[in-house]
């Protein structure tokens, strides 16, 4: 399963409704989509769950096609509950899971392709102790995180573990071979964020 | 309003959505955006909406896509502006 990941610190100050540019909105996200953000309780979380939506899946479209490129008002979010949304972009369709409290959401995205329909990616998010950090920390810190993960699944120790990049999608390799195990790293404000899953009939190569 | 003039207001922009304000005060035209500077897709955004603003043009998302470094932004307001 090929997943994508995005976190949303919902207290950042950048994030806030009087920070963001007064058309902002209307350049990420479609009508329909902004349809749901009318109601003033409700717009800031609503308006990063889409977001974050969005964000997840691309990440997840890129891996499929490296040329896909994120043009947000093409990923059309679908929300079904808070749970849950349904993402489309061309031919493409995504499921994406949300979990999250008060300050913060995170978006889980997969391929919908009716044989993932009932499987869900793992994911943790972590708070990061004493509030936001630099951004060398958090991308050390997620990169950690990942290898604890991939770790737990593969029954590898992390330290033989690194995560690099290739075409700007992280991998995980272990003495210059791919490991079997898809994931996604995020992180926002105090909260970093990793979501994995087992690479289906691949093997290292 | 020259390149250099161009270029100026561009790092000013960035500067104020950039993470790493050490990287935005010596920024060139070939520092990333998103990777050198810190700035992340939904400040992007911010920063895409601010050029339309300050140089009054306007920047479909195909062309705000293709924005990856200072001087990318740079030559996207001079082909506007011109």
């Amino acid at each position: 399963m090929i997943v994508g990941n995005d976190v949303v610190d919902l207290r950042h100050p950048e994030n806030q409704p009087r920070a963001i540019h007064p058309r902002f909105d209307e350049r990420v996200f479609t009508p329909a989509e902004r349809a749901g953000l009318t109601h003033e309780v409700t717009a800031h979380r609503t308006r990063w769950l889409m977001w974050a939506a969005k964000e997840s899946a691309f990440k997840v479209a890129r891996k499929l096609d490296p040329g896909v490129r994120f043009l947000p008002r093409r990923f059309s979010v679908q929300l079904e509950g808070k749970k849950w949304a349904a993402v489309r972009h061309a031919a493409e369709r995504f499921r994406v899971s949300f979990c999250g409290g008060d300050d913060w959401v995170h978006a889980t995205a997969t391929r919908f392709d009716g044989s993932d329909a009932t499987r869900e990616p793992s994911g943790m998010v972590e708070r990061v102790p004493g509030g936001e950090s630099s951004a060398e920390y958090a991308s050390a810190r997620v990169r950690a995180l990942a290898r604890s993960a991939v770790g737990s699944v593969l029954s590898i120790a992390p330290r033989e573990i690194e995560i690099a990049k290739v075409a700007n999608v992280p991998v995980a390799l272990r003495r210059k071979l791919l490991l079997p195990v898809d994931f996604s790293l995020s992180h926002h404000g105090r909260f970093l964020a990793v979501a994995w899953s087992l690479r289906e009939q691949r093997s290292s190569q | 309003m020259d390149t250099s003039e161009i270029q100026a207001k561009v790092v000013e922009i960035i500067g104020r959505y950039a993470k790493n304000k050490e990287a935005a005060a010596t920024a060139t035209e070939t520092t990333n955006i998103l990777e050198d500077l810190k700035v992340n897709s939904a400040r992007l955004v911010d920063v895409i909406l601010d050029f339309e603003d300050e140089f009054d043009i306007e920047v479909e998302d195909d062309d705000a896509d293709a924005v990856n470094t200072v001087g990318d932004a740079v030559a996207l307001i001079q082909s506007k502006v011109a």
